[in-house]
């Protein structure tokens, strides 16, 4: 757990251990070096505060290194807007949480990253749905639909009930536009990891990719 | 071109129906004197039949000119000027050949030459008379006198005749520039003005709402009536009145009176201490008395204290109103921009009427806020310097400086061919002099260079060398004089170099020349026929050049009075436009407010509505953010949508509730009507939120999507707003509410995917338990599960 506000870390650290199935902070420290040492090096999943700040460069290099190293990065941080977190998914990170959406995400988000399963939570949806890059992925009007509403609801049986499918479809559609995401630009191990874990669990096909 | 000389003319403008005027007078009046004055010098000069002629066709003449000047039928007018001027043409039957004597040449000239003066309205008018005295002195001439001489004067009189044309068409053409221009200018101010007004009296309206309903209805919708509510309905009242009162304020009022007849806000205890009278213009005193009333309501809200002191007087000229409290005070620079009774009820709508307020505070020192305004009476407005009444002036002056050259021009080259014929080198150098001249003024006119100071002596002393050069060629001989080139043009001459000099220096010049002229006669020991013969020269030939002269010296002075006239016509079409823009808006304005705000106040006005009702403040809380929402759409701010809908967020939060902001993607261009209605839209679901709501906007390239959702409901809103290109739904469900609302309508979605590309899909939830309503009723539906 990388974040340079103590309390923030003890919150989460609180979080984790009440979650089903509990969670164990392996290593926790303000700078990436904990996530490359030990104990920090055998960590599941890293959870980065990304500090875009005049003083924090490095921190897209950071996230980079560590996607590339096959690492699961699950970006937690007070930034909102969604160039920031398409950036982020873009080199490699497993999801893209902000603070505000606080512990149930961060908690679910953390089990999904260590199975290699895809995370939308509604602040990345929102990024998605404003998403007008050249190279975004096809979606279809469904999963576009599914995006926004999470996006502005916060809620999957609201968006269920307002579409009327169940909410867990409502999670195959976010999971769907998860994958087709890790499936374009550049190449991480972490993406090739979601994609093939997708394929296995039938979320989506080779064909439709 | 033809047209101009020959065909009828529409209905002129100001300057050209001024021009008109003064023709006509000038004309009938110059031809009055000098036919007058021909007459008497011609009856001096001849003898027998001639004489009688004279005597009877002149004061004939005479007479009916008298007659015109007093008034007379169009169509008698004309049949009259016709008649005469055809005998004058023919009166050489009595005369004699015209080189007996000149009366009848000078007479018939005036008569063919003025016509077009006399009826400017109406060229074939003028051109009728014009060909009744050449045709009737050609006819004349050709029966008494030699062939060729008698072809060569008419020949002369019909080039004079349509030069006199000619200069009529260019002083009109003039006038007409002048009203056109005059008239785009008018308009392009007409237009400044109704857009300053209609900016001022939309400020004074927001304003005025800001202080009145806005506040009101903030105050009640944070229960601040819960307590005691015994103020609402008066407050309510003041409110309506307000709303409905539009916003033309004039005349002086008291100030004094006004501060102690007004109502505060209850909760402030004042201390007033008021020394009238105070007379102010009312619209300063209407801006400062709103101005207190929204400081006192500051005070109440947010000094800590409920005691402030009121003071007013006058000091010389200036009239002053201090308030004072003793509250916690602020700092002014740190005031959020939403805060905006400061910047804009007390000092933006003082600046408005010309008074000024100035905030002293500081954290933990109270506040005092001061205004000060010019007693009435004392502050005069400056006008403007109307620079109508010179832009006129030059304009005609150089218009009338153009004609009266075309005249000097085409005599100059006239008078070249009658030099050839009769040869001498002292009249050769005198022409040469005069055509240097003449280029002088040529090369002033194109080059709109004025001729003044040194430049103008030396083209008298040219003029006056000509003169003295050309004597030993001038005949002695009046008939010959009278028809020598020389005598015509030099007045020409004069009048174009000195237009722009008072007329008595013209009228000197003018006079010293035709002194000159019958001094050269005298010297050579001329009769007393004789010289009553030579004064028919200059009276008949430089009368009428003065005459010309005043009558363009009268039109340029004119000029100021008519600039007035022009002024005052078009001030009070302005202010016409003006009040009916400013009523089209107030009226539009007051319908907007019809709809929520009158009603809402009506209510609490006659109590038939409970303040305290959740109902009741929720809607006092939406429509006080729809009204926020309209004073942030004068804010300057990068994102539009975002400032404006912080700005309704905002009540929602003074409400109590908390509002999660995300906003996605880049601003979009987004008309103001559609930015209304999108946040009205979600505004609607947030303001029935307990505890807590979630706002999105989503902008992709080409749509943007507010929504609202909130899981604790309290009931449901109004009916949603409507707007032709925005899709609004909005679904209930248990407590939760949930509105969105899309601009541009999405177009609707194409039929489900094949099932090739379906996701696997778990079993269907049974039946939807979603009410869905939906507003504009476009494309709306929903495609149900594939």
């Amino acid at each position: 757990m990388i974040d340079d506000h103590p309390a923030v870390a003890a919150g989460i650290q609180a979080w984790y251990a009440a979650s089903d199935p509990p969670i164990r902070v392996v290593a926790s420290g303000s700078t990436a070096q904990t996530a490359w040492l030990p104990p920090g090096r055998d960590a599941d999943v890293v959870v980065l505060d990304l500090l875009l700040a005049p003083e924090h460069p490095e921190c897209y290099g950071d996230l980079r290194r560590l996607a590339d190293a096959g690492r699961r990065v699950i970006v937690y941080t007070m930034r909102e807007d969604e160039q920031v977190a398409l950036t982020c998914l873009e080199l490699g990170a497993f999801t893209f949480l902000t603070k505000a959406e606080g512990q149930q995400h961060l908690v679910d988000a953390t089990i999904a990253a260590a199975h290699d399963r895809p995370y939308i939570a509604p602040a990345l949806a929102g990024a998605f749905a404003a998403d007008t890059k050249s190279h975004r992925p096809q979606l279809s009007a469904r999963e576009q639909e599914v995006l926004i509403e999470w996006f502005q609801c916060e809620s999957k049986q609201a968006v269920a009930r307002r579409i009327g499918i169940t909410p867990n479809t409502v999670g195959t559609y976010l999971d769907r536009v998860r994958v087709k995401y890790a499936n374009v630009g550049r190449p991480a191990p972490t993406k090739a990891a979601l994609v093939v874990r997708a394929i296995q669990d039938g979320i989506i096909t080779l064909e439709e990719l | 071109m033809w047209r101009a000389l020959v065909g009828d003319i529409r209905s002129p403008g100001s300057s050209e129906s001024r021009l008109f005027a003064v023709a006509v007078r000038f004309g009938l009046l110059a031809k009055l004197v000098t036919v007058g004055l021909c007459t008497v010098l011609g009856v001096v000069a001849t003898t027998g039949s001639a004489r009688t002629a004279i005597a009877v066709i002149g004061s004939s003449l005479v007479v009916w000119l008298l007659l015109r000047l007093r008034g007379l039928p169009d169509a008698i007018a004309l049949c009259g000027d016709v008649a005469l001027a055809a005998l004058v043409g023919l009166s050489a039957f009595w005369l004699g050949p015209p080189t007996v004597i000149s009366w009848g040449a000078r007479v018939a000239f005036l008569c063919a030459v003025v016509a077009h003066y006399d009826w400017p309205r109406s060229a074939r008018a003028a051109w009728a008379v014009s060909f009744a005295a050449i045709g009737g002195y050609a006819a004349g001439t050709v029966a008494v006198g030699p062939l060729p001489e008698a072809l060569g004067l008419t020949a002369l009189l019909t080039i004079h005749t349509a030069l006199a044309r000619v200069v009529f068409v260019v002083l009109r053409a003039t006038a007409r520039a002048v009203d056109h221009a005059h008239e785009r200018i008018a308009e392009q101010q007409r237009q400044a003005a109704v857009a300053t007004a209609r900016r001022l009296a939309e400020r004074e309206a927001l304003a005025t709402l800001h202080d009145t309903a806005c506040t009101t209805l903030m105050m009640v919708s944070t229960g601040a009536a819960q307590s005691d509510a015994s103020w609402l309905p008066a407050r309510a009242r003041r409110d309506l009145d307000a709303l409905r009162r539009r916003t033309e304020i004039t005349g002086v009022v008291d100030l004094a009176d006004m501060l102690h007849e007004a109502e505060f806000d209850h909760r402030v205890r004042l201390a007033a201490g008021i020394s009238g009278p105070l007379p102010t213009s009312a619209r300063a005193a209407s801006a400062i008395l709103y101005g207190v009333r929204e400081a006192v309501v500051n005070v109440a809200q947010h000094a800590g204290t409920d005691v402030a002191r009121l003071r007013a007087g006058r000091t010389g000229d200036t009239v002053w109103v201090e308030l004072v409290d003793n509250g916690r005070g602020f700092d002014p620079a740190q005031l959020p921009a939403r805060h905006r009774g400061i910047a804009d009820s007390i000092q933006g709508r003082c600046a408005m009427a010309g008074a000024t307020a100035t905030v002293r505070s500081a954290p933990g020192r109270g506040t005092t806020i001061r205004w000060e305004v010019d007693a009435a009476g004392s502050d005069a407005p400056a006008r403007p310097p109307n620079n109508l009444a010179r832009f006129i002036k030059e304009r005609m002056f150089d218009g009338y400086r153009a004609g009266l050259l075309c005249v000097v021009l085409t005599e100059l080259v006239v008078a070249c061919v009658k030099q050839i014929a009769d040869g001498g080198m002292g009249g050769f150098a005198a022409w040469a002099l005069l055509a240097v001249v003449g280029a002088g003024l040529s090369v002033s006119m194109v080059t709109g260079r004025p001729i003044a100071g040194p430049l103008r002596r030396l083209g008298l002393v040219a003029i006056g060398a000509a003169s003295v050069v050309i004597t030993p060629a001038v005949p002695d001989d009046p008939v010959l004089l009278g028809t020598h080139w020389y005598v015509g043009l030099v007045g020409w001459f004069v009048i174009v170099l000195l237009l722009d000099l008072p007329l008595p220096v013209i009228g000197v010049v003018l006079a010293a020349h035709a002194g000159w002229l019958m001094a050269l006669v005298a010297v050579h020991g001329g009769s007393a026929q004789d010289l009553a013969a030579v004064g028919l020269v200059p009276v008949g030939v430089t009368g009428f050049q003065f005459a010309v002269a005043a009558a363009l010296v009268l039109i340029r002075r004119s000029a100021t009075e008519a600039a007035q006239l022009a002024e005052r016509d078009e001030a009070m079409r302005r202010e016409a436009a003006v009040a009916a823009h400013t009523h089209a808006d107030h009226t539009r304005r007051y319908a907007e407010l019809s709809r929520e705000a009158v009603p809402l106040l009506t209510g609490l006005a006659d109590g038939t509505l409970d303040p305290n009702s959740e109902e009741t403040r929720t809607r006092c809380a939406i429509e006080a953010a729809r009204m926020r929402v309209l004073f942030a759409e004068r804010d300057a701010a990068d994102d539009t949508l975002i400032h404006e809908l912080r700005a309704a967020i905002d009540v929602a939060e003074r409400r109590g509730l908390t509002v999660h902001l995300a906003v996605r993607g880049k601003p979009l261009a987004i008309p103001r009507d559609v930015r209304r209605t999108l946040i009205q839209a979600v505004l609607n679901g947030v303001l029935t939120a307990r505890t807590s709501a979630r706002i999105t906007v989503l902008r992709t390239g080409t749509h943007v999507r507010l929504s609202s959702y909130c899981d604790d409901a309290v009931h449901t809103a109004g009916p949603p707003p409507s707007h032709p290109d925005v899709d609004i739904s909005t679904d209930t469900e248990g407590g939760a509410l949930w509105v969105q609302a899309t601009w541009p309508p999405t177009p609707a979605r194409p039929p489900a995917r094949t099932s090739t590309t379906a996701p696997p899909e778990t079993p269907e939830a049974p039946g939807r338990t979603a009410r869905t309503e939906t507003a504009a009723g476009r494309s709306a539906e929903r495609s149900l599960s594939p």
